[in-house]
């Protein structure tokens, strides 16, 4: 009686699930629209940032061509505000200038410098492929266009500032190092600015410097990254679902998700700082001083859009210097993907800005970045990686769940005789459970393995989730159809594979033919849930499926033979 | 409140014991099971006194455990 309503209300459910998958499927499709209006929209303008600058991506030697080559006039505003005025940005150079374009390069990144500002503008990956920009302009550049860019300085006389963003430097470049000078009349002052950009010694790092030589004191001094790091993923919604600032201050790691609200949320701290950082979901920018600054300032903003389904956002993140008459100061710049281990190797706790789950999921997820990363040591297919992955999760648990069958096996032998100690009990559960016990002990039986083995898979699981979610290895990974490990797989194809080897397995689990119903129902119910989720995690269920159908057969066989035997 | 969280808790677990249990197969080394012991804890015990048990308990349903009754 009681599995009739069991089942009615599984079948309810289902019916349910089934029902509104297409009104999801709308909405998903609806949001794709709008990625091809943005996509449409993005292209024009990345069809003039490829004359711009880009011509020469692929021809490393040609550098000097990008630069100075192509410019835009840009008039100054002329702000003549009077001292008096609070906040304001007071600008007193009255001048139009053409903005110029520098570049630094390595086998790993371009960067692009613009004259204004003597800012960092375009940072290109080389190695990773972008997805909005598809066609035209298909690597990864970190810095959004709208914003100041990244590196810009702001000095603050007492309530006065002053913004570096908006005065033009001149570029010279020596060796491999790029030098932006810029004099800038501030009231009565004469404000000398020197930049010197060069390429870092580890992957991904660009060295800054800067002097800055002025008669009045200046309080403050802020380097910042403004605007965020750009969406680079096909699903913008997921991407922009990663957006955080990040700032370290003494031994803890400030983890901000400031983009909730539409007006600008501040958070502004005093002490040393270490570093301070922005991320998507795969690419982090950060500022790396020597501790010796004096606060952070992290501020962002959800930017709402008209015709879209999602909110953009927009980050910044500054560090703080206090100073006197004339500065100079040091500072790293790391601009790259997500690579817990690269990370880890800067000793200053970047890594943390990898989220690997809470306490009880982040061993899991730290073991098995590794195990993946040791694995792709020796192939080079991620999906073979996570096949090989599963399997030595499944002969890890072998020992366990080994033990387990062997004991369901014998357990099913004695099914008759349990069938008769129920008939036998059967208004006497307490003395039935004692009577079953019995029999288990006389027959040298300890049932099955236990529910801590079968609880074990799920952190590791979680874990897998956590690592295909957060760091960039298994980004753009293809495998056999599915064209990214770390995406859902359109074609479902994966996620129908994986529900009917769970069909199988559950078939082959679920023997009482009262529960046969939930043989189908789970199937079903594992293929909504997976369907949106990495195809690499679906591949390493499916295998892990797959493994634990081969094991029972195996079982079973064995323990076939071990009958016949004993029969003779 | 913690009748209610109790409440759902115990909706949880027989959540799992109808969809989830039986693709797993009769797992555990103990009468009544995990989850039957865990409802019992919820239903008879204080908040924090009910879940450490259950942790407990799924803690020892390994393959090393003797099993056998244990319900209190």
């Amino acid at each position: 009686m009681d599995f009739d309503k069991r089942t009615v209300i599984a079948i309810i459910l289902v019916t349910i699930i089934i029902l509104l998958t297409p009104l999801y499927q709308k909405l998903i499709f609806k949001n794709s629209q709008n990625y091809q209006v943005i996509n449409n929209a993005s292209i024009d303008t990345l069809k003039q940032a490829k004359s711009n600058a880009s011509s020469d991506l692929s021809i490393k030697s040609n550098q000097d061509s990008i630069s100075n080559e192509k410019s835009e006039v840009v008039d100054t505003k002329k702000v003549v505000d009077s001292v008096s005025s609070s906040t304001e940005e007071v600008v007193s150079q009255d001048t139009t200038f053409e903005i110029s374009y520098d570049t630094l390069e390595n086998e790993y990144y371009l960067l692009v410098f613009s004259s204004k500002g003597g800012v960092l503008r375009k940072a290109y990956l080389k190695e990773y492929k972008s997805y909005i920009q598809s066609d035209t302009f298909s690597i990864v550049q970190l810095i959004p266009e709208d914003y100041n860019g990244f590196l810009n300085n702001k000095l603050y006389y007492g309530k006065r500032v002053l913004d570096l963003s908006k005065y033009n430097f001149n570029f010279y470049k020596s060796g491999n190092k790029l030098y932006a000078e810029a004099r800038v009349l501030f009231d009565s002052d004469t404000v000398v600015v020197k930049k010197v950009f060069s390429i870092g010694d580890k992957k991904y790092t660009l060295n800054y410097e800067y002097n800055i030589l002025s008669k009045e004191i200046i309080d403050n001094n802020i380097v910042e990254l403004d605007g965020g790091i750009n969406v680079t993923e096909r699903n913008i919604k997921d991407d922009l679902g990663y957006f955080k600032a990040y700032a370290r201050m003494g031994d803890d790691v400030i983890e901000e998700d400031l983009a909730k609200k539409e007006e600008i949320n501040t958070i502004e701290k005093t002490g040393a700082s270490h570093w301070i950082a922005l991320k998507s979901k795969y690419f982090l920018g950060s500022i790396i001083c020597d501790k010796n600054s004096d606060g952070i300032i992290l501020k962002g903003k959800k930017i709402k859009e008209k015709d879209s389904k999602f909110d953009k956002k927009y980050y910044n993140a500054a560090l703080k210097f206090k100073n006197k008459y004339s500065l100079s100061n040091k500072l790293l710049v790391y601009l790259g993907p997500i690579d817990y281990l690269h990370l880890k190797s800067f000793g200053i706790g970047l890594e943390k800005t990898v989220n690997l789950g809470g306490m009880l999921i982040k061993p899991f997820s730290i073991m098995t970045t590794y195990m993946l990363i040791f694995f792709s040591k020796f192939i080079a297919n991620y999906g073979l990686v996570i096949i090989l992955f599963s399997l030595v999760i499944k002969l890890l648990t072998f020992p366990f769940t080994h033990k387990s069958y062997e004991s369901t096996k014998k357990m099913s032998e004695l099914q008759p005789q349990l069938e008769a100690l129920k008939e036998k009990y059967k208004n006497n559960p307490q003395q039935l459970n004692k009577a079953t016990m019995d029999l288990y002990k006389k027959a040298g039986v300890n049932p099955l393995g236990g529910c801590l083995p079968l609880l074990f898979q799920m952190p590791i699981f979680f874990g897998l989730y956590r690592v295909f979610a957060s760091t960039i290895m298994l980004r753009n990974e293809s495998f056999l159809w599915i064209n990214n490990l770390a995406d859902k797989d359109p074609t479902l194809i994966l996620p129908i594979i994986m529900a009917v080897m769970s069909l199988v397995q559950s078939l082959m689990t679920i023997k009482d033919p009262k529960q046969k119903m939930t043989a189908y129902i789970m199937p079903i119910f594992l293929f909504f849930i997976f369907k949106g989720l990495a195809a690499g995690l679906v591949l390493y269920w499916t295998c892990f499926n797959v493994f634990t159908i081969v094991q029972q057969e195996l079982v079973n066989k064995f323990y076939k033979g071990k009958a016949v035997s004993n029969s003779k | 409140m913690q009748s209610v969280i109790k409440k759902i808790i115990i909706k949880i677990i027989r959540l799992y014991q109808i969809f989830l249990s039986p693709y797993f197969g009769n797992q555990c080394r103990f009468t009544p099971t995990c989850s039957n012991y865990a409802i019992y804890q919820f239903e008879h015990k204080k908040l924090h006194i009910a879940f450490v048990k259950s942790i407990w308990r799924i803690l020892r349903c390994n393959p090393f455990s003797k099993g056998g009754y244990d319900l209190d």
